[in-house]
């Protein structure tokens, strides 16, 4: 109970201490974010091969962190606001590893059979890729 | 600072009302701390509701890269771009209407309401006419797809805008009521009830809004930018 009490004080103490570079900070991560957005809408025109959708991914990260950090002031406040945030955030990439782990190591037949993914299940070795063809019709692949 | 007689109807710096603590806290610093914790962790709920659209997105992704692309090239990037901006200064307005409430400025914090509610009914409105152009050509979700494009004749194409119109309606479903949010709380600015020692009610209001544009900020290159 005191342990919370004095955090919290502590972080009344640091909201006091803000006060007078906060208008300047929100400014400064306002112009941020807008050059960011700039940033991703002109690297998002390029169609870049390979890394494209890393790199507007990894934009859209430190956008949303700044966010987090400054404007919701994630940076001010500790403990337990901050294990809530990054716990929520563990778990959301958890479910999305999760799901694509299963449905890109699945075997052609058990995909949708009009779904072009590019090569896979490419890890387990135990199938070539897809499309050598050239079309998108499932091979013919009974078991045995 | 002490006096707490009877709010006053018009503008007056330092004299708002002390906010009262609920007997089960132990001081004013203590429910605010326990006020915020609630507030992370509605918006960690929130964060996962959003989070199971992007699970579908990233699997039908995967399945239909070709499709994904196809259909997102009819997205119109201008207007998305324009939103996505919109959105972001809307987030600085509402920040510094915490930063002014702090300081017990509450007309300040009405006019940063204000403007961010402004800013909120901008991008519905754009939003509105990306939806009725979308309906106009028949790219809507699943079956109701009837768009004869021939760049559209594509596997996944359907299942890109039923992703769509769920992402982007959830989003401004909560755009509405983020909007409902700031209105309620910028009234009470306007009586004049936020001061450095109450300003929570301006924080967790301004933090939903934030959350909305965090969404925004993922969905916008996932949906526009393939």
């Amino acid at each position: 109970m005191s342990a919370m009490a004095n955090e919290s004080s502590k972080e009344a103490q640091n909201m006091q201490e803000e006060h007078h570079g906060g208008a300047t900070k929100y400014a400064i991560i306002w112009a941020a974010l807008m050059v960011l957005t700039v940033v991703t809408v002109l690297t998002g025109r390029m169609h870049l091969p390979n890394w494209g959708l890393a790199l507007a991914l990894v934009i859209a990260s430190v956008k949303g962190a700044l966010v987090a950090l400054y404007f919701m002031h994630l940076a001010d406040h500790q403990g337990a606001n901050r294990i809530v945030f990054i716990t929520s955030m563990v778990f959301v990439v958890l479910m999305l590893l999760f799901t694509l782990f299963d449905i890109g190591t699945r075997f052609r037949p058990t995909l949708a059979a009009s779904g072009t993914p590019i090569a896979w299940p490419v890890e387990t070795g135990q199938s070539m890729p897809y499309n050598t063809t050239g079309t998108n019709e499932a091979p013919e692949r009974r078991s045995h | 600072m002490q006096s707490s007689s009877a709010a006053p109807a018009h503008h007056a710096p330092g004299v708002p009302p002390v906010p009262t603590v609920a007997a089960h806290f132990a001081s004013l610093d203590v429910q605010q701390h326990a006020a915020r914790l609630g507030m992370w962790l509605f918006l960690a709920t929130e964060i996962l509701l959003f989070a199971g659209l992007f699970v579908c997105y990233a699997n039908y992704r995967f399945m239909f890269p070709e499709g994904f692309a196809a259909a997102s090239r009819h997205l119109n990037l201008v207007l998305g771009t324009v939103n996505t901006l919109v959105l972001i200064t809307s987030s600085f307005t509402a920040a510094m209407a915490v930063h002014y409430a702090k300081e017990a400025k509450n007309r300040q914090v009405v006019v940063m309401f204000i403007l961010t509610i402004l800013m909120a009914l901008g991008f519905l409105v754009i939003k509105y006419f990306e939806y009725s152009h979308k309906i106009h050509v028949g790219q809507l979700p699943g079956p109701y797809f009837t768009d004869t494009e021939p760049s559209l004749q594509v596997p996944g194409v359907p299942m890109y805008f039923t992703i769509y119109f769920l992402s982007t309606g959830l989003h401004g479903f909560h755009v509405i009521i983020g909007m409902i949010v700031l209105t309620w709380v910028g009234l009470k600015a306007n009586r004049n009830e936020f001061s450095a020692r109450n300003y929570t009610a301006v924080e967790l209001g301004s933090m939903y809004w934030h959350l909305v544009d965090l969404v925004w900020i993922f969905l916008f290159p996932m949906l526009y930018l393939i």
